[in-house]
Order: C-alpha cells, then structure tokens, then sequence
C-alpha cells in the first residue's frame, strides 16, 4: 500500500513542519527570558540612566495576589479582560492609559497561567493597579459593578462576599463603605464583609503594573507626572 | 436500537451499516444531547450579555464559567460526537469494510462522555483553566485522551484494509483529521497544563491549539462530509475534482500555520505572526478550489439542490465555511485586525465556523444518515424543512449581531475619547439581536433533537409489535 504511507507520510509532515517552525522556534528564541536586573530611568536631564539596586522585573507577585490570580482564572475573567498593551499603530492602548509603554514577552516570564486575552468587553487590565488604586471601589465593583461604573456588562460576583448583622461581629472594619444614598447599600444594621477571596482578587488587581523600565521596553513618561 | 434483521444479509452496504449501527447511534444520540445543552448554556450567556445580574448569586453560573461550559459542551460534546458518528460511517462506506469490534467503540464512547462530564461538574465549580477552548480541567485530560484512542484507532483500521482500490478526498480528510486531533490535544497539553511553559510562550501554544483544533479537527472531517455527501445527494460528479488533492494539501499546511494571526500586536516576536499573516493569505488557493468544488457541483445541480433536505443544510454550511476563509484572510492583514482585534469579531468567527459551517454540515449528514441507518423515513418533511429554516435564519441574525458588535466596538475603540463603560453601552442594541439569534438557534437546535428522536421512536414503534408478534406465533 505505498499510497497509504505516501498520505501517512503527508499528513505527519504538515503537522510536525507547523509543530516546529511555530512552537519549537519559540520556544527556542523566548524559553531563556530571565528577569531583568538592570533597571532605567529618566533623570533630570531627560537621559536615560541606570539605577543601582532596583529590585528585579518583573517582580514576583506576593501569595496573595498569587491566589488572586488564581480567583481571576476560576472566574474567567480572561473572557472580557485582556491584559496586554498594543503597539501604537495598532490602536491607542497607550493614549487610553492601559500602561506607559508597550508589553514586551519579558514581563509575562513569570506566569504560568497566562490570560493574556483576547476580548475588551471590558478595558485592558495590564496596569489596572496604577490607574485604580482604591482598595474600597474595586472590592464595590465586584460586589456589583453598577454602583461604581452603571452601565456596565460586567456580572456582580455577590458570592465573594458575606452579609453580616453588626451586631455579630465585633470586627467590621473591612465592611464595604457605599457612597451615599446608595440604592444598593444594605439597611441599617447590616454590613457586606469581603471574602478572603474577594480580598485576594483586588490584591492581584492592585497589583498588576507594568509601569516599569525594561532594557527592552523604556517608560516614556518620567514617573512622577512632571 | 438496531434493526439488524432488516435487509438481506448479503447485501454488502447492510453489512457496513449495521456493523456500527449500535455505536454510530449512541454517538448521535450523545451529540444531539450536547448539542441541547449548549444550546441553553448559549442562551444563559446571552442574557447575562443583556442582564448582567441574571443568575449572578450562584458561583457556577458566573459568566466565564457559563462560557466556559458553553465552548466545552460544543467542542468536546456535540462537534466531537457528531464526529465519531459521521466519521466512521463514511470511512466504513468508502472503504467497503465493515467496522470491527463496534462494541469497543460503543464504551470508548460511553468512556468519552464520562469525561465530558467530568470536566462539565470540574468546571462549575470552579477548576476551569485559562484557556478558552481548552477549559476542561486537567485532570480530565487522561481520560479524553484514552477515550479517543480507542475511537479513533477503529477509523484508521478500516481505511488501511479497505477492500477496494480506491481513495477517496473524503477518506483522506477524514483520516487526517484523526489522526492529528490526538496529537493537537496532547501537544496543547503537554505544553500548558502537564509541564507548562510560561509566559507569553503559553499564549503562542494556545492559539497553535484553537488554530489546529478548529483547521485540522473540525474542518477536515466536516469537509470530508461534504466532499462525500454533495456528489452523491447531487448525483453529479465533484466539479474540477483533480484539483481537491491540491485544495486538501494546501488548506492543511495553510492552516495548520495559519494560527498565530491571534496574536498580531501582542507581546510576541513580530516574525511568528507575519510568517502566519503569509500562509492565512494563502489560503485563498484552497478557497477558490473549494468553491468549485463544492458550490460549483452544487449549482450545476441546481433543481436536486431545492428538493433535498440533506443538500440543503450541506450547501448551506460549505458557503458559510467559503465565507469563513475569506473572513479569516482579512482579519490577518494588520490593519484589519488593528480594528478587530479584542473584538467580538473574533467571537462572531468562531461562531461562524462551529455553526455556520461544522453544524449546518453535520445537520445534514445527520438528516441523511439516521433515515438511512433506520431504513425509515420521515413521513412529512414539513418539521426537518422548518429545522433549516430556523437554523439558516439563528445563524445568520447571530453572526450580523456579532460582526455588526465588533465592528462598533473596533470603531469606538479607536476613539480615545470614548470610554469603555460607553463603549459597552452602546453594544445593547447588538447584544439584544445577539440574544434573539440564540434564541432562535436555541428553538433549532432542540427541534433537530426532537426530529431525530422522533423518527428513532417512530421506527421502534413499527418494530415492536412485529418482535412481540414473532415471539407468541414463532411458526410465522
């Protein structure tokens, strides 16, 4: 049957050559990114410069922020939320704030659940930590995204958090503090405590900052806003 | 279920049938299942679409894990199922061989949906992984894996003792898809789940893997139905047939590196998404030739086309599929996708090719196959007629709804001014034509299930009385 292993033949190879020449290669080319030890800055004089004893990039999220990450998997966040910034002819991730400079592979080096994504339902996610840094509104918009951005297609996640009597409890201090007249806030007596889940989720967000220098990829704008 | 004492022994074609008649039955009876199931998981993600709060207190039906469940029920549910039950019919019918050992297929069958179960329960509570189209918690990996072994070694068996000299197009898709989805799956994870990669390098294994699962799985064997099915429901030969041995070769290289084009602008090496840019445009050579093909055999054949159910549906999906390519080729060029990317353009292209395309295909097969299979058939065509009419209408109202979204959103994203939330906003109209596409697809979907079962239910009805009768006269 030489027609028979002529079409066995054919079809390992078409898979094998796109095997090779697209994973193979890559892995080749990224699988040694390590984290970068140098680090650069603008100083006064607008010129780049390296500075001693800056800690590693990327840095190693903390265990808590890790099982955030983990909360923002098992919830499929990545089917909304991307986390990447796009060069300037491809749209205008920078303008829109989503970081100061474009994602390069080094900073995902440490990730071994990426999610990357690949919709914007929702805005991009890479530098969220800079641009919302307010442990209180991002713990309100998962409770229900409607009492801080109404309007919004994105799902509540009331399953993150508890409802207690106050009287109950002695410790509140990490209930959710509603804006004013609220038609979402509890009655009276009652208050919405965060999960350790919910704690850990918002950790990773407030986390997630790729305003950093990379000798590959330079923060443009002077970090201090002048 | 079977009807084995139908038919004279000696028939050959009996023979063929009725060897895999037990198991290509619970592979359609199994797909049509899925195929209900995420129909309503469609429907439950649409209306979060639309309500963001709907079914929102309970953790599992957030909504990436309703999506979640929803691309597994369709890819490792009603696609692959629906695959098994076609796949070896036409092999077996090519191949002039009866299937052997069906009973082994049967329980890898059985097997294979224990763990689709699996990873369905795995994944509302929560051990979903990050990637889409491959959400199925690991641990259920093993077990697919096995499963599939024992299906598809019985595929590839019958083509190499195939008792005529000849080969058909259709073989040669169907063997390929066979024999690379099981090295797709391990690949993709090996890679991500078993020893991960990291980084971005993940990323570049996951759109390897959605590329060659939707190219080199689904494609292959939906084209091998077609290239079975029109020719015969047409009674006409496949217009400039010498070309598909080209068309086949070129679309599987082609395609198989294609798939990097998801990830134009992202942090990966310009390189691999150009050199996939290259063979995504190439694609046109197969396009062409399979519109001739297919859509040609189909028009010379016009009045056949307008009569038969089967050809219908079939014809149907190899236009959508034609489409798709096209669709596909534009969204590679960079200034496309600098429109498109993080749209639901991409959502709308996956629909296009999964029912558009696969399930309009397997539709017809299926319509074709189960009166067949049953010797029986439908007494009006009245309801099968009205499943096309539905089906044709859900899926086009759908891919309007989400190419028109994407394109909105691609527009608006391009003005910084706007802001998300606005941008969301502004979707309403389109996520509500969403939804009424579901809804539709939704009412189609469960109809092909209730057409289906219905002529199985029906031929169980005549058979009946017949064995009972045998049993109290034994001299008749």
């Amino acid at each position: 049957m030489k027609h028979f292993s002529i079409l066995l033949f054919g079809i390992f190879i078409v898979l094998t050559s796109s095997f090779l020449g697209l994973i193979s290669s890559s892995l080749n080319q990224l699988g040694g990114l390590k984290q970068s030890t140098e680090s650069l800055e603008l100083d006064d004089a607008g010129e780049l410069v390296l500075v001693d004893g800056d800690p590693l990039y990327p840095m190693k999220l903390s265990g808590s922020s890790e099982q955030g990450h983990m909360e923002y998997v098992k919830l499929g966040c990545v089917n909304c939320h991307s986390q990447q910034v796009r060069r300037e002819e491809l749209g205008n991730d920078l303008q829109r704030g989503f970081g100061q400079r474009v994602s390069v592979p080094r900073d995902f080096i440490l990730q071994s659940n990426m999610v990357l994504g690949y919709s914007r339902l929702g805005p991009d996610l890479s530098s969220v930590g800079s641009r919302k840094s307010d442990l209180n509104w991002h713990l309100m918009h998962l409770y229900n995204p409607q009492i801080t951005s109404p309007g919004s297609l994105m799902p509540p996640f009331p399953f993150l958090f508890e409802t207690i009597k106050i009287s109950e409890v002695a410790a509140t201090s990490g209930a959710l503090e509603f804006p004013e007249g609220s038609p979402y806030a509890p009655e009276n007596g009652i208050a919405i405590i965060p999960s350790r889940r919910a704690v850990a989720l918002v950790e990773y967000l407030l986390n997630l900052d790729i305003n950093y220098n990379l000798p590959e990829a330079v923060v443009t704008k002077n970090d201090t806003g002048e | 279920m079977s009807v084995s004492s139908a038919g004279s022994p000696h028939d050959s074609l009996n023979t063929i049938d009725n060897s895999i008649n037990k198991a290509v039955f619970y592979f359609i009876l199994s797909a049509i299942t899925w195929l209900a199931l995420s129909s309503l998981l469609g429907l439950i993600g649409g209306i979060k679409t639309v309500i963001p709060s709907f079914l929102s207190t309970n953790e599992g039906f957030t909504f990436g894990r309703i999506q979640a469940m929803l691309n597994t029920t369709l890819l490792m549910g009603w696609c692959s199922n629906a695959i098994f039950a076609v796949a070896f019919w036409i092999m077996a019918r090519l191949s002039s061989t009866p299937i052997k050992h069906g009973g082994i297929l049967l329980i890898a069958g059985v097997i294979w949906n224990i763990a689709l179960s699996l990873a369905l329960i795995g994944i509302f509570i929560g051990d979903l992984t990050a990637y889409s189209w491959m959400e199925f918690p690991s641990y259920t990996s093993g077990i697919f894996l096995l499963a599939y072994t024992l299906i598809a070694v019985w595929g590839i068996v019958t083509y190499r003792h195939k008792q005529n000299d000849y080969s058909y197009v259709s073989q040669w898709y169907i063997l390929g898809g066979l024999l690379w989805f099981p090295w797709i799956f391990v690949i993709g994870q090996f890679f991500i789940n078993w020893v991960p990669v990291r980084g971005v390098l993940q990323s570049i294994v996951h759109a390897w893997y959605i590329n060659n699962v939707f190219y080199l799985w689904l494609c292959p064997i939906a084209l091998g139905a077609c290239y079975y099915f029109i020719p015969k429901l047409s009674n006409t030969a496949i217009r400039s047939y010498h070309l598909s041995a080209l068309a086949f070769w070129t679309f599987v290289l082609f395609a198989s590196w294609s798939g990097l084009t998801y990830l134009i602008g992202g942090p990966v090496p310009v390189w691999l998404t150009t050199t996939s840019i290259v063979f995504a445009v190439s694609l046109i050579i197969p396009a062409l030739i399979f519109y001739t093909n297919l859509i040609g055999t189909a028009l010379s054949s016009f009045s056949q086309f307008k009569n038969n159910l089967a050809l219908k549906f079939i014809i149907f999906g190899s236009a959508a599929f034609i489409l798709h390519l096209f669709v596909k080729m534009g969204l590679s060029i960079r200034s496309v996708d600098a429109l498109a990317h993080f749209t639901m353009i991409y959502e709308a292209h996956h629909w296009h090719l999964i029912y558009g395309f696969f399930s309009m295909v397997f539709f017809g097969a299926f319509y074709y196959l189960v009166p067949t299979l049953l010797k029986h058939s439908y007494k009006s065509n009245v309801l099968p007629n009205f499943n096309f009419v539905l089906s044709a209408l859900g899926i086009i109202i759908l891919l309007v709804a989400l190419y028109g979204a994407g394109w909105q959103q691609g527009t608006q994203f391009a003005n910084a001014e706007l802001s998300f939330l606005q941008i969301a906003n502004d979707l309403t109209f389109w996520m509500q034509l969403k939804l009424v596409g579901l809804t539709i697809l939704f009412i189609a979907n469960l109809l092909f299930a209730f057409n289906v079962v219905a002529l199985l239910l029906s031929k169980l009805l005549d058979v009946l009385p017949n064995f009972s009768n045998d049993e109290i006269n034994p001299n008749t």
